[in-house]
């Protein structure tokens, strides 16, 4: 099912709510579509997996899929380097608004990653990429900026 | 060669003569027989105190028919399950009323056979995806046990999922 699906499913009955937040159901997260506000997206999935405390994480988050420009910011990759340390996979592409320094945070606390797809970051600089390319050896890097 | 058969013992007592290598498509079942030895004992009888003879009618039907499936394949967890895979003949197999295909999956759970897990879960995902939540309320009968409050509150929570 899909997260749009899910969401629905949440809002069927109580039990149902519950149901659709069981956390291995959030292992993969997909969003897409301009439709789609990843900001509030990201960050409602996270409050629901991980409570509404400062300190709470998702370790069931293992993969995050962003295409088709998802209207994501900064702020959903700050959230996600904080509150999903088992991240290993993060594909953002078409998410003009994300900076190097987000993505930074990311590959520095989220110890795990190994695929980072940057895929038509306008805001992304190549020579920052490649710093965190060494900083985080095992990543593989999907490098296309066009 | 002929294959030897197995007989099978629903809840309510009636009892099914099966091909032994169609039953063990069944886990549970293949277990059960490799656990007891009874491989080569022909008039051994299994019980399946859990699922009933109409139900269970149906559960040999469909092993019958996918006798020479390959095995399914390993779950990938980390992709998507496609719901819109489902074959011709399955999904014929299960226009079936909903009690009927909660008891299915009730059945495929508990005899552990997974390509008709799947295929029953699948049927129940396709009839909620894509609908409103009152809309899959009505097709499963389901109760609103939200309180007004809740239920604003539970759709502010899940505001970003919908079409702007």
């Amino acid at each position: 099912m899909s997260f749009i699906d899910l969401s629905v499913c949440a809002q069927v009955c109580r039990r149902f709510d519950i149901l659709a937040w069981t956390p291995s159901l959030w292992r993969v997260i997909t969003l897409e579509g301009e439709t789609v506000s990843g900001d509030r997206a990201i960050r409602g999935v996270l409050r629901q997996l991980c409570g509404q405390g400062r300190t709470g994480a998702c370790p069931s988050v293992e993969r995050v899929h962003i295409t088709n420009s998802a209207k994501l910011s900064d702020k959903s990759l700050l959230l996600l380097a904080r509150r999903c340390p088992e991240l290993t996979h993060l594909q953002l592409q078409g998410c003009n608004n994300v900076t190097n320094n987000a993505l930074f945070e990311v590959a520095t606390r989220c110890n795990n990653l190994q695929h980072l797809d940057v895929t038509g970051e306008l805001k992304v600089q190549l020579s920052l990429t490649k710093t965190m390319y060494v900083k985080v050896c095992e990543i593989q890097l999907i490098e296309d900026y066009i | 060669m002929e294959m030897p058969n197995i007989k099978l013992q629903s809840s309510d007592g009636e009892t099914f003569e099966v091909d032994v290598e169609i039953a063990k498509c069944s886990v549970t079942i293949k277990t059960m027989l490799e656990d007891l030895g009874m491989d080569d004992e022909e008039e051994e009888v299994v019980p399946l105190p859990n699922v009933n003879s109409a139900i269970l009618r149906k559960v040999i039907q469909w092993a019958t028919y996918h006798k020479d499936d390959p095995p399914p394949p390993e779950d990938d967890e980390n992709k998507e399950k496609r719901t819109d895979d489902i074959s011709s003949w399955d999904a014929d197999f299960l226009k079936v009323d909903q009690g009927t295909l909660f008891e299915l999956i009730l059945a495929a759970n508990y005899l552990d056979i997974k390509g008709l897990l799947d295929v029953t879960c699948k049927t129940v995902a396709n009839m909620i995806k894509g609908k409103a939540p009152e809309e899959i309320r009505k097709t499963f009968n389901i109760k609103n046990d939200f309180t007004a409050s809740e239920e604003e509150q539970v759709r502010k929570e899940n505001e970003w999922c919908e079409e702007k």
